[in-house]
């Protein structure tokens, strides 16, 4: 008796809790959700909490005329990108895990060592790099650099998944005559499908919200992805923030689409990846 | 389940891209099949936000005359536009052509060999007809001539006129009686000047009038030229006075962050009294409803004998590496946007030309009264006068001083520091 | 059975010719150019031996804020976004109706990129309009509004409770999946054993978290010595450099002063300082791997 009553009181508690932090960690984005229904003559003559005099959409049709190109760009970006990282970042953790390979373990220390290094070491030799072979303001460059720094942590997650699967299943496959190739895509790809799906959501979120490689790599208005996009777009209106909130908001939907449709792919990926 | 989710969505994406890509490709397509028929150009832009009024309809009717030309322009806030021409050199991904200031700032680029040498394109176009003298003078490095002249910009006091007739107030005419009308505005409820401090530019066109009205012309212009030391009382009194003004709040709560446009914005609601800025504020003015003949301008009253205005060049660079066909339709598209039919045309929101000569507008009345303030000389603003290193650190001198982190005299001095170093340097 | 020794190293190659061109290769030519000076476009570079790192550690006075200020971002994350997080997670560690939608709001601001949260945050902070600003007026306290952004002393604090509102949802999700891992027998026994909920806590819950422990600060003390977004589209690192950290500092003397070997020497100490956090996490996780 005591006990229950004690648990619902703690459960109440609980709750209350739960829902003032929900509350609090909504604001930010209903304020910005206002102000973007609003007009600017609005924002200066009222107080900012208030509910707009007369909801202008406007503000979101202006924003997107400017913001659809970036986000279309970070859509093409992040498409091309994360399947064929994953597929080369697959590839060699098949081969560190499964291919008797006497220099995995080191290969795989040495991967590792670039999960430390921050993009800022290796911006300028990039630039010259790029430059060099006339791959700068291209999507080519962009995908190459966006592969590189992808390999350590795809490797790190598949790596530890594809080494939990039992060796047995492979010996099952040589028997019936898959060669390598055929083994990693028919018999072990598949089996990985979930790590998989893990990394594409992980994948396709740090591609989307790239910054610093995009701002130094994009130097053209029209090919930048989403987040450099919307620095310009700010830099255009710091003074109109209606039209800013609005473009911001832009922005969130297409994460927030992809959040709500997987979001257990999200909150499961991370746990398991990091455990590797 | 979710394997089917996932694979649901990756096939929508996929028509997306398709899609969206499809209907890029096709522009592009378009594009190219008609360059190769008939050789047509395409030049990249890069210019500021607030030219984008009249560069827009400029650039339109430029390539209806121009029908080989395409020009495919961006519009930058200041300061993304000063950082991303940075970037872009250090990559030479520089567009065709962009627009910059002059002086120190326009300086990088001509020095690493990063732009076009216009010094034939001048002679045989005759720009000395064209464009006067100061303005040629100032687009040269190394006796080149870099730049194509846009502006020759000069700085004065915006003030609302309603708003002093409700005070009683006329422009002043003593660098006391100027704090006096600030004080009394600021008694008045309202917050007297609008500036704002992020990237450091807008408050600097303050620091620099107190320069010229604490050290005088002469040490001022030796400061410029780094022929005489920061350290020097001058300079602290100047810096002093700055603190003592924020303090005074003076300036908006905050203004250290704030972004200059957005500091400037409630002036052209008439609810500031004054902006140190330059005559591109009409368009400003009216694209906020008001009439730009409701505003006043008057010099910053520095008390000098010849009261100095500050001023700059503001010039369209041509990249040094586009190829002979890009540079030759960027000369042209530069010499159309400055030239006299479209200064004319346009010069109501055109702000100040570099030409010659040129009709004044009613509509644009600043232009024509700053043109006529100017005659008793001006000197170079600062950010374009000092080496950008020491630019850096007179504006982080200036935050230091407002936000009570360096005194005034410290300032002086960690500013001949870093002038020091730079002489060291070269 | 027998697979040719040349064999794995074809799957391999993609992967690892990518990682040699993007991340080795260029990250040893930076630590080069960390020994001239050169502005990036002219053709010569002056080689001058350590002098790039001297001036850092003794003539930069902005570089010694930038590394304070990643210390005090560290130290920030690893007790503020961790003790959040796992206070996060032991509320929703609970059979409760509607906790996926508390869990997806507070993680939600996680995938967001920093530059988003970093424009919301500055219209937040906005000296006059902002939304703190004016909700401390309205509920009487005027005289508590701040120009948040704008006050060296208060600026990185500002950016940081946007980076804590960003950030708390990784460390929670990560201790969630922890806690659930704890078999229930574990407290039913203690509570058999007449242990109090505080010491079921102190002597079951935290031991049986270690391993979730040290993946949650390894990723926070590295995600603390790359922050970059949030505070470059925040406040770009004023008031008076007071917010730089060694980032966005590597960004300006870089792109914005031409300085590429200071630049390079400061990306260098970046990457030494993360060299210290992360190999005995290596070291960990490899000895645990091999158990």
């Amino acid at each position: 008796m005591e006990e229950t009553r004690n648990s619902t009181f703690s459960k109440v508690v609980n709750y209350i809790l739960l829902i003032v932090l929900a509350i609090i960690f909504l604001i930010p984005i209903l304020f910005i959700i206002m102000t973007a229904l609003k007009s600017n003559a609005d924002l200066v003559k009222n107080p900012v909490y208030a509910f707009p005099e007369i909801v202008k959409w406007g503000n979101f049709s202006e924003a997107w005329d400017k913001m659809s190109i970036y986000i279309r760009n970070s859509l093409f970006i992040s498409v091309v990108k994360v399947p064929i990282g994953i597929l080369i970042e697959a590839l060699a953790a098949y081969a560190l895990t499964r291919m008797n390979f006497k220099w995995a373990n080191a290969l795989f220390a040495f991967f590792l060592i670039g999960m430390m290094i921050p993009f800022q070491a290796t911006l300028v030799p990039l630039n010259m790099m790029l430059n060099h072979f006339g791959l700068e303001n291209t999507y080519p460059g962009i995908f190459m650099v966006y592969i590189g720094f992808g390999v350590p942590f795809g490797i790190m997650v598949l790596r530890g998944f594809l080494r939990s699967i039992p060796k047995e299943l492979d010996e099952s496959a040589f028997i019936d005559g898959c060669g390598e190739l055929g083994k990693f895509f028919r018999i072990i790809l598949p089996i990985a499908m979930p790590a998989i799906a893990t990394l594409i959501i992980l994948d396709f979120l740090s591609t989307w919200n790239e910054f610093l490689l995009a701002q130094i790599f994009i130097t053209k208005n029209s090919m930048l992805p989403v987040t450099a996009g919307l620095l310009t777009f700010q830099g255009q209106h710091s003074n109109d923030y209606t039209l800013l909130s609005a473009g911001v908001l832009i922005s969130i939907v297409p994460i927030l689409v992809v959040y709500l449709f997987f979001q257990r792919y999200f909150v499961a990926g991370m746990a398991g990846a990091v455990k590797g | 389940m979710g394997k089917k989710r996932l694979i649901f969505l990756l096939a929508i994406t996929m028509v997306l891209v398709v899609v969206l890509s499809a209907c890029s490709s096709k522009e592009g397509s378009d594009k190219a099949s008609s360059a190769s028929d008939t050789g047509e150009t395409t030049i990249s832009l890069w210019v500021l936000n607030d030219q984008a009024a009249y560069l827009k309809p400029i650039l339109e009717s430029f390539q209806k005359d121009n029908p080989t030309i395409h020009v495919e322009a961006t519009y930058y806030g200041t300061d993304p536009l000063k950082e991303s021409l940075k970037v872009a050199a250090s990559s030479k991904t520089l567009p065709t052509m962009w627009f910059t200031w002059g002086g120190s700032l326009g300086a990088f680029y001509p020095e690493n060999g990063l732009t076009m040498d216009l010094t034939e394109t001048a002679a045989s176009h005759k720009w000395s007809d064209i464009y006067n003298s100061a303005a040629l003078d100032m687009v040269k490095y190394d006796n080149k001539t870099s730049g194509i002249p846009f502006h020759v910009a000069s700085l004065g006091m915006f003030y609302p006129k309603e708003l002093y007739a409700k005070l009683n107030l006329n422009p002043p005419t003593s660098f006391a009686e100027f704090e006096q009308q600030m004080g009394k505005i600021k008694e008045s409820g309202i917050t007297p000047l609008a500036v704002g401090g992020k990237g450091g530019w807008d408050v600097m066109r303050l620091t620099e009038q107190l320069l010229e009205h604490f050290a005088g012309p002469e040490l001022h212009d030796k400061l410029n030229a780094l022929e005489a030391s920061w350290a020097d009382p001058a300079v602290e009194k100047s810096f002093e006075k700055l603190k003592e003004w924020s303090d005074k709040n003076y300036f908006e709560k905050g203004f250290i962050t704030l972004d200059p446009l957005e500091a400037e914005t409630p002036l052209y609601q008439k609810e500031r009294a004054y902006a140190l800025t330059g005559p591109w504020i009409d368009t400003n003015i009216s694209g906020a409803g008001n009439a730009p003949d409701s505003f006043g301008v008057f010099k910053f009253p520095n008390d000098q004998p010849k009261v100095r205005m500050s001023s700059f060049t503001e010039m369209f660079q041509i990249s040094g590496s586009a190829d002979g066909k890009e540079q030759e339709a960027a000369v042209k598209l530069g010499e159309y946007i400055t030239g006299p039919d479209i200064v004319n045309k346009y010069i109501d929101q055109y702000g100040a030309p570099a030409l010659k000569e040129f009709t004044f507008s009613k509509q644009s009345p600043h232009t024509s009264e700053m043109a006529g303030m100017i005659g008793d000389g001006s000197f170079l603003i600062s950010d374009q006068a000092l080496p950008q290193a020491v630019v850096q650190k007179l504006f982080e001198a200036q935050d230091a001083v407002v936000l009570g982190e360096w005194t005034p005299a410290q300032a002086g001095q960690e500013i001949q520091k870093a002038v020091e170093t730079y002489k060291s340097g070269n | 059975m027998k697979i040719k020794y040349w064999k794995p190293w074809t799957f391999v190659l993609p992967a690892l010719v990518a990682y040699l061109i993007v991340i080795v290769a260029p990250s040893l030519y930076t630590l080069r150019l960390s020994f001239f000076s050169w502005n990036g476009i002219a053709a010569d570079k002056k080689f001058v031996g350590i002098k790039n790192y001297t001036y850092l550690l003794t003539e930069d006075a902005v570089f010694r804020v930038a590394l304070r200020n990643n210390i005090l971002w560290m130290a920030g994350s690893l007790t503020v976004i961790i003790g959040l997080g796992l206070m996060f997670a032991l509320l929703l560690n609970r059979r409760l109706k509607g906790r996926s939608v508390f869990r997806s709001i507070f993680y939600f601001p996680y995938v967001l990129s920093g530059i988003i949260v970093a424009l919301m945050w500055t219209w937040l902070y906005h000296p006059t309009k902002g939304f703190f600003n004016v909700i401390l007026q309205q509920i009487g306290l005027s005289q508590l509004t701040h120009p948040w952004l704008a006050d060296p002393k208060t600026a990185l604090a500002a950016v940081f409770v946007a980076a804590v509102w960003q950030g708390v949802g990784l460390p929670m999700v990560l201790f969630l999946a922890g806690l659930q891992s704890i078999p229930r027998d574990c407290y039913e026994a203690a509570i058999i054993d007449g242990a109090k909920p505080r010491q079921s806590f102190r002597y079951i819950t935290i031991p049986l978290l270690s391993e979730t422990f040290v993946v949650v600060f390894a990723t926070t003390l590295v995600n603390a010595m790359k922050v970059y977004d949030i505070i470059y589209g925040m406040t770009a690192g004023g008031p008076a450099q007071s917010t730089q950290v060694l980032s966005s500092w590597m960004y300006y003397q870089t792109f914005k002063f031409n300085n590429i070997g200071v630049g390079s020497a400061i990306s260098w100490v970046l990457v030494l300082i993360t060299m210290i956090i992360i190999i005995p996490y290596v070291y960990y996780t490899n000895k645990k791997s091999h158990l």
